[in-house]
């Protein structure tokens, strides 16, 4: 962390002085600021707030809404609904965790593409559905992974 | 004959039959080791007797009662599975109210009177009506736990769950804070105790919970492991964990391997507090606390240890010590024995942590007493301690907790009835010893002031007025008029208010005392199982039953005061 990112969590921290519980709204601002929250601005934020650092810890890793780590450069969204999972969304998950040789939640080492798992999204009409940035594609094969992370930077 | 298991259920949700039905893939293999008699959620066939029953559920009504005593007849193993057979749980709730208002809440008017099938009576536990020979707890029990019980069980290899995450890394930070906790997260049934005990009782804020629902674990923020994070290793996760999730890092092999060589001058130091608890499980039926002592130091010395010690005399001699600190340094001091008093300063306070003077804590004087009367190359220190915060020093060549000293006797298989008891003593008899055995911090910690402003009068031959006062519930204060001034001394026994004493101004205070356990080294984190009032009580009445009543403080510190002048002139 550099002094600019000291900077923003102060001017966080001092935004939220008098309010009471503040721990989840610092955690919100931070998330929003940075994109995540990781564990220097964790460890920042405790001991400037004296909020126990496995109680922040706790809190991030229990609302889906925090990231541990930067996200990458493209969010991958697999739908794993019953609608996709019926037609094959589980497989779908399999193939692009080995091509990536990361899991949902996770973000690739060099940092291009970051995988998430989510219930629905809404076109349950050509599922199996995956959504790459705010590009979606349905009717997914395994075998046509490759070319779609192809055309989204990927190898 | 493969064993007949069966699985019952009183009134439940029958989520904990659920999570078996749910092992899926594994059941398959458990079916090969077993043959399953009766299990109403996934079979229609039953059969009567069988091998080992599970039990989920209470038992609410006489049919009920009538029920789980066949099965109890029936079978050779009983275990009662998740909360609601173990304690009652949610269905003990409707105690509280008469029974005729918990039926018309559920069943509003409809007459269910004189129906067998609606004759409440109070909500029961199994082990509140027929014997339990094993538990399994959580609300729903896991799925994994389960299977880890049951292959255990059956001799098979028990499989780890590779699923679950490893939970807490206790690696230390170097050498000389050697790693002392485990955590097996197969075992853990997520009661969250030790989150509770750590965070809200000590304000210590080590444990975090991440994760939600299934996927949720006990771990260290970030893993970083417990030495690395607030961890004062105290040991209260060990002694609150209702299901041994959390051990001690053993040091049997490591003792055993000290004895074997026969050219190390092994000397055992013995807290005789790590005893009083021990004692039930050490391999005797003798019943008198002194006679128990007497006889394990027999057995150790059969197993080649040189000398055995009491610790005591170094805890009084300390005394003494830290009564000269203070009136040199009027500064506040920290006269906590507890190493894990001593961490937490340094992790929460380190502006304070010069007050701590850990010259004259009993172990650095017990070492140092120790090398001077054996100057051998081959000296090594075993500590039977009730606290497991000793295995981080590294300055002993091993330390046995209260749980570890009867798993040593037991591998060379030592029975204590085969020793003599009687004229045996400890070795390195200071002068002290034989009236006031008592080890550490046995009682409340109070009690120990007034021994430590007796030795402050005496010392001087002053004549002084003690006055005992109480700031709030186990909060202590002691004031001392003398010639030599006014001491003020703060006894803390409740962590959780610690900071809001340490952060007021501590420069009135010469002497601050404070002690994560909560009954002093009486409920330390070595300590055998349980911790509960009765069990402290039981303790605490074997330790008087050895030492006997002090009849004169003031008499006692003139001895102490000539050992002394002995120790620092040099033995």
């Amino acid at each position: 962390m550099d002094a600019k990112d000291r900077k923003m969590l102060d001017d966080i921290l001092s935004s939220h002085r008098d309010t009471r519980d503040p721990a989840m709204l610092i955690l919100q601002k931070v998330q929003t600021s940075f994109g995540y929250t990781g564990q220097d601005h964790l460890t920042y934020i405790s001991e400037k707030s004296c909020i126990p650092l496995s109680k922040l810890y706790g809190i991030v890793t229990f609302y889906p809404s925090f990231r541990l780590s930067p996200p990458g450069k493209s969010i991958i969204r697999i739908c794993e609904g019953t609608s996709c999972h019926v037609r094959g969304g589980a497989r779908i998950v399999k193939e692009l965790e080995r091509q990536l040789g990361i899991g949902p939640g996770q973000t690739t080492k060099d940092r291009k593409f970051s995988l998430e798992s989510v219930r629905c999204l809404g076109c349950c009409g050509i599922s199996p559905v995956v959504m790459m940035d705010d590009k979606t594609y349905g009717r997914v094969k395994a075998t046509k992974l490759a070319e779609i992370l192809a055309t989204h930077g990927g190898e | 004959m493969k064993p007949r298991v069966a699985i019952f259920d009183f009134a439940s949700c029958e989520g904990c039959e659920l999570q078996i039905a749910n092992l899926e893939e594994q059941v398959a293999d458990l079916v090969q080791a077993v043959d399953i008699v009766s299990f109403r959620e996934v079979m229609k066939e039953h059969s009567g007797a069988c091998d080992i029953a599970f039990i989920e559920g209470s038992i609410q009504r006489p049919m009920d009662e009538e029920r789980i005593k066949k099965i109890r007849a029936n079978a050779k193993v009983l275990v009662a599975l998740g909360d609601c057979a173990c304690t009652g749980c949610v269905n003990k709730m409707r105690n509280e109210l008469p029974v005729d208002d918990a039926l018309r809440a559920v069943y509003g008017n409809a007459d269910v009177r004189g129906n067998e099938l609606f004759d409440l009576s109070q909500s029961r536990a199994i082990d509140e009506v027929v014997n339990v020979d094993f538990y399994i707890r959580g609300c729903p029990v896991r799925k994994e736990q389960v299977l880890y019980y049951v292959q255990r069980f059956f001799g098979m290899p028990p499989q780890k769950n590779l699923d679950l995450r490893f939970g807490i890394n206790a690696r230390g930070m170097d050498d000389d804070r050697r790693s002392i906790v485990n955590f097996d997260p197969n075992k853990c049934i997520m009661c969250r105790r030790c989150e509770v005990v750590c965070n809200e009782a000590l304000d210590v804020h080590a444990i975090a919970v991440a994760n939600k629902g299934f996927a949720s674990i006990m771990t260290t923020p970030f893993d970083i492991g417990m030495d690395n994070n607030k961890c004062i290793s105290c040991g209260q996760c060990l002694v609150n964990c209702p299901v041994g999730a959390y051990s001690e890092v053993s040091e049997v092999d490591k003792t055993l391997k000290l004895l074997e060589d026969r050219s190390n001058y092994v000397v055992f130091v013995i807290d005789p507090i790590a005893l009083t608890s021990c004692m039930d499980s050490l391999p005797t039926d003798e019943t008198n606390f002194g006679i128990v002592v007497r006889k394990l130091i027999s057995a150790l010395k059969a197993m080649k240890a040189k000398e055995v010690v009491d610790f005591t005399q170094f805890t009084y001699l300390s005394i003494a010590a830290q009564g000269e600190y203070i009136q040199n340094h009027r500064d506040a001091a920290f006269t906590s024995w507890c190493p894990s008093a001593s961490t937490y300063l340094e992790k929460f306070y380190p502006q304070y942590a010069k007050f701590m003077h850990k010259e004259s804590s009993p172990e650095n004087i017990m070492l140092k007493v120790l090398r001077k009367r054996h100057e051998v190359e081959n000296l090594k220190i075993v500590f039977v301690t009730p606290c497991i915060v000793h295995k981080s020093n590294g300055a002993f060549d091993a330390v046995l907790t209260s749980r570890e000293l009867p798993r040593l006797l037991a591998t060379k298989e030592m029975r204590l009835d085969f020793h003599p008891h009687l004229g045996v003593t400890f070795d390195c008899d200071l002068g002290m010893i034989q009236k006031f055995v008592s080890g550490g911090v046995s009682d409340y910690t109070y009690s120990l002031m007034i021994l430590k402003a007796a030795y402050l009068s005496k010392f001087k031959n002053l004549d002084a007025a003690l006055t005992i006062g109480s700031r709030e519930d186990f909060i202590h204060e002691l004031t001392f008029d003398s010639e030599l001034g006014v001491f003020n001394a703060l006894v803390i026994e409740d962590m959780s208010k610690l900071r809001k004493y340490l952060g007021e101004d501590i420069a009135k205070y010469n002497v601050i005392e404070f002690y994560p356990c909560f009954r002093g080294c009486l409920t330390g984190g070595g300590q055998c199982l349980t911790t509960s009032e009765d069990e402290v009580n039981r303790r605490r009445a074997r330790l008087k039953s050895y030492k006997g009543e002090m009849e004169s403080p003031y008499e006692f510190v003139s001895q102490l005061i000539s050992v002394y002048d002995k120790v620092k002139g040099g033995i």
